[in-house]
C-alpha cells in the first residue's frame, strides 16, 4: 500500500508542470524562498567573498579600540538573578577587555540576590551593586544603571548570559568601524540544547533564523533588534534618548529609537553570548506569545510615524519595518489564508501535497542549515543538531505560526501585553494610559 | 563636736576626740606632705578647694604603700558633692566632723587591715588588683565604675585607674577581667561598652563612609521612579522649583503611588562621586586615630563589682605570694625569703646593737618600653642581674622582684652601705646607657638604715614606696 502510495506521489508530481507547482506552493516559492534562503545564500556567499575585508576592518577597529581603551559599563538588570551572578563575574573576568565597570540592579528580588549581590560587592568582583526594593521592571531596572554608569560604551546583558572570552571586545569593534554606529547587537546562541527537545529546536531556530536573519539584515541596513541577553549601546546616545521604556519588548524598542535619530545598528556576529532557552514547550509559548505581542505594540502602534512620509522620514527604517510587519504579521495571517486555498482547492489532493510541502520546507531548513554552518565558528559543536532539523519545519511552520497568530489577534484586539506579568501593574497601566 | 568654721589657719588641724586617734582636717593644700599621712588614723579634706582637696585624694588613693592608701579619708563639704570619683575615693561626705561616727569606720578599717598578710611582688601577681582587693575588703565596699571623660574606657574603676599609669585603659580591662576570672568579684551588669581594637579607646565615632575612598563626606538621595516612562535616577533629577518634573519625559509627578514610587536610596561621596548603596559603618577611635570595622570593636562589659570569698581571700592572702609559686633567680633568694632574712637582722639588731642596712635598685622600665625592647628585654634584665650579684660582696644578701633588686648589707654602716649602693646603681646606669641605645632605662635606687624599731614589712614598703614615687 505504501509502495502504490509512493507510485501516485511521484506520477502525479511529475506530471504537474512546474508553474502548476508553483501555483500550489506559491507561498513558499514567491514568499518565503526568497527572503529565508535566496538573501541568505547570497550574504553568507558576499561574507566568504569578503572575508579578507572583513578582518582587516576588524583588526584596524581593534587597533583603534585598544589604543583607546574605553571604560566601559556592563550593566545587567534583573530579578530574582541572584544564582547567576557568581557565574556571571566569572565568566566577565575570563574576558579580553578587562577596562569595565559592572552595575548590577536588582529589581525589587525576592529571593537571596541582595545578599549575593552585596557579598559580591563587598569581594569586589560587583562595582555597583543596586538593589530596588519595590520591582519596577526590567526597563526601569536597566534605567537604574545607565544613570549611575560611567562608562563611554554601555554593554546590557542578561544575568544568566555567559560569553566567549573574547566577546565583550567584539561587541565594541563595531564602534570603530563607523562612527554612525549607535548600537551592537551580539550573537546569541543556545546554551542548552541538550537538555529537552524544546532547547534544541531553539537551539536550531536561534542558529538558522535568528543569527543568520541579523547577518542579512545588518548587511541590508536594516538590522532591527538588539538583544537585550547581548548588547551595546553608546552611553552618550542612550542617556539622550532617556533609555528603556517600559516593556515587554523594550530591546525591540530602543533599538528603533537609536535607528530613529539616526544612527546605524550593528549585528556582530564573532561576539558570541550562550543563553538558557526554555526547556518546556509551555515556558517556550510564553515567552514567544510576549515577543510577538511587542512587536505590535511597537512596530505598528509606538512607532507608526516611521510609516509616515514626513520630514523625519528614513527610507532604510521604513523599509526594515515594512519586512518586519509584512513578513511577521501580513504573511502569517496570509499563510492562513494560504492554507484554506489549498484545501479548498486541493481537497482531495492533500495526501499528496502536505508531503512534499513537508519536503520542501525540510530542504529549506537542511539548506538554512549549511549555510549557517559554514560561517558559524563552533560548527563542529553544532552540526549534530543537523540530525533535528528535520523536526524544524512542524516547529516553525506549524507550532510558532500559531503562537504568532494567538499573539496578535490578542495585542491587536485586547492590549493584551499591558495585561503582561513581565511588567509591574503599575508601569503598565501608566504605558497604556500614556501610549508608550 | 568639730566646726569647721571655727578651724584655725593652719593646714592640718588635729580633731580632738575620746577615742585616741590621730584624726586630722587639711584645709589649706599648700603645706599637705604625703609622707606624714601614716601618721595619722583618718584625715578629713575640705572640700572648699575643690580641686585642691581632689589632688590630694587621688595622690594619697594613688600611692602604692598600704599605709597611705588605705588610710580611711572622709570629705568635709556643707554643699552635695556631685563628683563620682571623689565619692568612690573617699570613704564619705560629711557636712560636720563627729569623730564619734567616723571612729567606729577608722577601727574597722584597721582591723581589716590587720588581717592582711605581705606579699611577694611577682609576676604571679598584679600588684595594682592586690591594692584594688585590699582597697575593696578594707571597707567592705562595693567597687562602682564611673563614668569619665577623662578615661578613654568612658568608665573607670577609681582606685584602679589611679595605680595605673601607661596602657590604662588596656591594664585596667586586663585587672578587672583577670578579677572576675579568679571569681574575686560578684559583677553586676551596669553597661555595654564597644571599644577600640587597638587601644581599648572608648571614645569613638561612629560613621558611614565610601566603600572605596573611606570618605564621611557623604550624601543620601532617594531614587525616582517615574511608572509612565520608566526613568529612574535620583530625586534631584526631577527637581524643578518646586514640581518635580520628569527629565525624560517633562511630565510632572503629582502622585507617589500613582505618578512614581521611591524604590531606594543612593548614597554619593561627595569627594570622588561614587555612587553607592551600602556604606561601610566605621568606628573612628578618638583615641589611636583607627578606623575599626564594626566587627573589630572589642565589647567589654561594665560590673558593679562586690568581693567574693575568693577575692577576700586573695585581698588578705595574695596567692601568687605563696613560696611554691615564687621565682627563683640564680645568686638572689625569694622575695619572701628575704622578708624572714631581713626579720631576722631586725631582730639580731635589737639585741646586737650592730649597723645594717637595706639597698634597693630598681630599673623603672615601662611595658611601652619592654614592648620596644622585645626579645631583648629578658637578656637584658638577666645580664643586669648577673652583674648585680658578682659585683656585691658574698655577705649581702640578694632578693629581685622582676626589676627590683634588694640588697641586704648586714653588719654595714649606712654611709658605706650608701657609697656600695651609689657605685652599683651608677655601674647598672653605665652599662644600660653603653647598651640600649634606642629607649631610656632609668635607674634609681634608695636605701634605708634599720633600727631596732624598724617593721620589716614596713621597711620593705616604704623602699618600694620611696622608689615608686622619687
Amino acid at each position: 500500500m505504501l509502495i502504490d502510495y509512493w507510485e501516485f506521489f511521484i506520477s502525479y508530481w511529475q506530471n504537474q508542470s512546474i508553474l502548476q507547482i508553483i501555483r500550489t506552493f506559491w507561498y513558499f516559492f514567491i514568499l518565503e524562498v526568497p527572503r529565508f534562503l535566496l538573501f541568505d545564500f547570497i550574504i553568507v556567499i558576499s561574507v566568504l567573498l569578503n572575508r579578507r575585508n572583513l578582518k582587516s576592518r576588524n583588526q584596524r577597529a581593534r587597533k583603534l579600540l585598544w589604543a583607546e581603551m574605553p571604560l566601559i559599563s556592563i550593566i545587567v538588570p534583573g530579578k530574582n538573578e541572584g544564582p547567576h551572578l557568581f557565574k556571571l563575574v566569572n565568566s566577565l573576568k575570563e574576558q579580553t577587555y578587562f577596562n569595565y565597570e559592572l552595575i548590577v540592579v536588582d529589581d525589587g528580588s525576592d529571593d537571596q540576590t541582595p545578599l549575593i549581590g552585596r557579598d559580591l560587592e563587598r569581594a569586589g568582583l560587583i562595582n555597583c551593586f543596586i538593589r530596588n526594593d519595590v520591582r519596577g521592571g526590567k526597563a526601569s531596572g536597566a534605567n537604574t544603571a545607565l544613570r549611575y554608569a560611567t562608562g563611554k560604551f554601555i554593554v546590557h546583558l542578561d544575568a544568566d548570559t555567559s560569553f566567549d572570552r573574547d566577546s565583550i571586545e567584539n561587541i565594541l569593534l563595531p564602534f570603530y568601524f563607523d562612527d554612525q554606529i549607535g548600537a551592537v547587537g551580539g550573537n546569541i546562541k543556545v546554551r542548552n540544547a541538550e537538555e529537552s527537545l524544546c532547547a534544541t529546536l531553539q537551539a536550531i531556530e536561534y542558529l538558522n533564523t535568528i543569527s543568520m536573519s541579523r547577518i542579512v539584515s545588518t548587511e541590508l541596513g536594516i538590522y532591527r533588534i538588539i538583544s537585550g541577553a547581548f548588547g551595546a549601546f553608546r552611553t552618550d546616545v542612550l542617556k539622550r534618548l532617556g533609555g528603556w521604556d517600559i516593556g515587554p519588548g523594550l530591546d525591540g524598542d530602543i533599538t528603533v529609537k537609536f535607528r530613529k535619530v539616526g544612527y546605524k545598528i550593528h549585528f556582530e556576529p564573532s561576539a558570541i553570548g550562550l543563553t538558557n532557552a526554555p526547556t518546556t514547550f509551555r515556558v517556550l509559548s510564553k515567552q514567544r506569545l510576549r515577543w510577538s505581542k511587542s512587536i505590535v505594540r511597537f512596530r505598528v502602534r509606538k512607532h507608526s510615524d516611521i510609516y509616515k512620509p514626513n520630514r523625519s522620514f528614513n527610507l532604510l527604517n521604513f523599509i526594515s519595518f515594512l519586512e518586519n510587519v509584512t513578513y511577521d504579521i501580513v504573511l502569517n495571517f496570509l499563510w492562513w489564508i494560504y492554507l484554506v486555498d489549498i484545501i479548498m482547492n486541493n481537497v482531495g489532493l492533500l495526501a499528496v501535497i502536505i508531503p512534499l510541502k513537508v519536503i520542501m520546507y525540510m530542504i529549506m531548513d537542511f539548506a538554512q542549515f549549511g549555510l549557517v554552518m559554514s560561517i558559524s565558528e563552533r560548527w563542529k559543536k553544532e552540526w549534530k543538531l543537523i540530525f533535528y532539523v528535520p523536526a524544524m519545519v512542524f516547529y516553525n511552520s506549524y507550532y510558532m505560526r500559531f503562537i504568532r497568530t494567538m499573539a496578535y489577534i490578542k495585542e491587536f484586539f485586547f492590549f493584551s501585553s499591558y495585561k503582561d506579568p513581565w511588567n509591574p501593574a503599575k508601569t503598565s497601566t501608566k504605558a497604556l494610559e500614556n501610549k508608550f | 563636736m568639730f566646726n569647721p568654721n571655727e578651724s584655725s589657719r593652719s593646714s592640718t588641724v588635729r580633731i580632738s576626740n575620746n577615742f585616741d586617734k590621730e584624726i586630722v582636717l587639711i584645709n589649706d593644700y599648700r603645706d599637705f606632705d604625703i609622707k606624714k599621712v601614716p601618721l595619722y588614723d583618718a584625715l578629713v579634706l575640705d572640700f572648699t578647694e575643690r580641686e585642691e582637696c581632689k589632688k590630694t585624694l587621688r595622690s594619697i588613693r594613688k600611692s602604692n604603700i598600704e599605709s597611705i592608701y588605705l588610710l580611711p579619708i572622709f570629705i568635709l563639704s556643707i554643699v552635695d558633692v556631685k563628683d563620682a570619683e571623689v565619692k568612690e575615693l573617699s570613704d564619705g561626705i560629711v557636712q560636720t566632723i563627729q569623730p564619734e561616727s567616723l571612729s567606729a569606720f577608722i577601727d574597722g578599717v584597721k582591723r581589716k587591715r590587720k588581717q592582711l598578710k605581705p606579699f611577694t611582688v611577682n609576676p604571679e601577681i598584679n600588684r595594682h588588683l592586690i591594692k584594688t582587693l585590699r582597697f575593696a575588703f578594707t571597707r567592705d565596699r562595693v567597687l562602682n565604675p564611673i563614668k569619665d571623660r577623662n578615661s578613654i574606657i568612658g568608665y573607670t574603676y577609681p582606685i584602679l585607674s589611679l595605680s595605673l599609669e601607661e596602657e590604662q585603659a588596656k591594664s585596667e580591662i586586663n585587672a578587672i577581667e583577670e578579677a572576675l576570672d579568679k571569681e574575686f568579684f560578684q559583677p553586676e551588669f551596669v553597661d555595654r561598652m564597644h571599644l577600640c581594637g587597638n587601644c581599648y579607646g572608648g571614645f569613638l565615632n561612629y560613621k558611614e563612609t565610601d566603600p572605596v575612598s573611606g570618605s564621611a563626606n557623604l550624601v543620601t538621595e532617594s531614587l525616582v521612579h517615574h511608572f509612565s516612562c520608566a526613568y529612574i535616577g535620583p530625586q534631584s533629577d526631577f527637581i524643578r522649583g518646586d514640581q518635580m518634573v520628569c527629565p525624560k519625559c517633562n511630565k510632572t509627578l503629582r502622585h507617589i503611588g500613582v505618578d512614581y514610587d521611591k524604590p531606594s536610596v543612593m548614597y554619593r561621596s561627595l569627594d570622588n562621586d561614587n555612587y553607592f548603596q551600602e556604606p561601610e559603618m566605621k568606628a573612628e577611635c578618638m583615641n589611636c586615630g583607627l578606623q575599626n570595622e564594626i566587627e573589630g570593636l572589642v565589647q567589654y562589659d561594665v560590673f558593679n563589682l562586690t568581693l567574693t570569698d575568693k577575692g577576700i581571700q586573695e585581698a588578705i592572702q595574695p596567692k601568687g605570694s605563696q613560696s611554691s609559686k615564687e621565682i627563683v633567680y640564680n645568686g638572689y633568694i625569694t622575695y619572701s625569703t628575704f622578708g624572714t632574712y631581713l626579720k631576722f637582722e631586725i631582730e639580731r639588731i635589737k639585741t646586737a646593737n650592730l649597723p645594717s642596712c637595706i639597698g634597693l635598685i630598681r630599673l623603672n622600665i615601662t611595658s611601652q618600653t619592654e614592648g620596644i625592647l622585645g626579645a631583648r628585654y629578658d637578656r637584658l634584665i638577666e645580664e643586669i642581674s648577673e652583674f648585680i650579684v658578682t659585683n656585691t660582696d658574698s655577705a649581702n644578701i640578694l632578693a629581685r622582684s622582676i626589676n627590683s633588686f634588694f640588697i641586704l648589707f648586714p653588719n654595714s654602716p649606712i654611709d658605706k652601705s650608701e657609697k656600695k649602693l651609689k657605685r652599683l646603681a651608677d655601674s647598672v646606669n653605665t652599662l644600660l646607657n653603653n647598651n640600649v641605645k634606642d629607649v631610656k632605662i632609668d635607674v634609681v635606687s634608695n636605701h634605708k638604715e634599720l633600727t631596732q624599731t624598724s617593721e620589716y614589712q614596713s621597711v620593705l614598703n616604704d623602699l618600694r614606696a620611696s622608689i615608686l614615687t622619687s
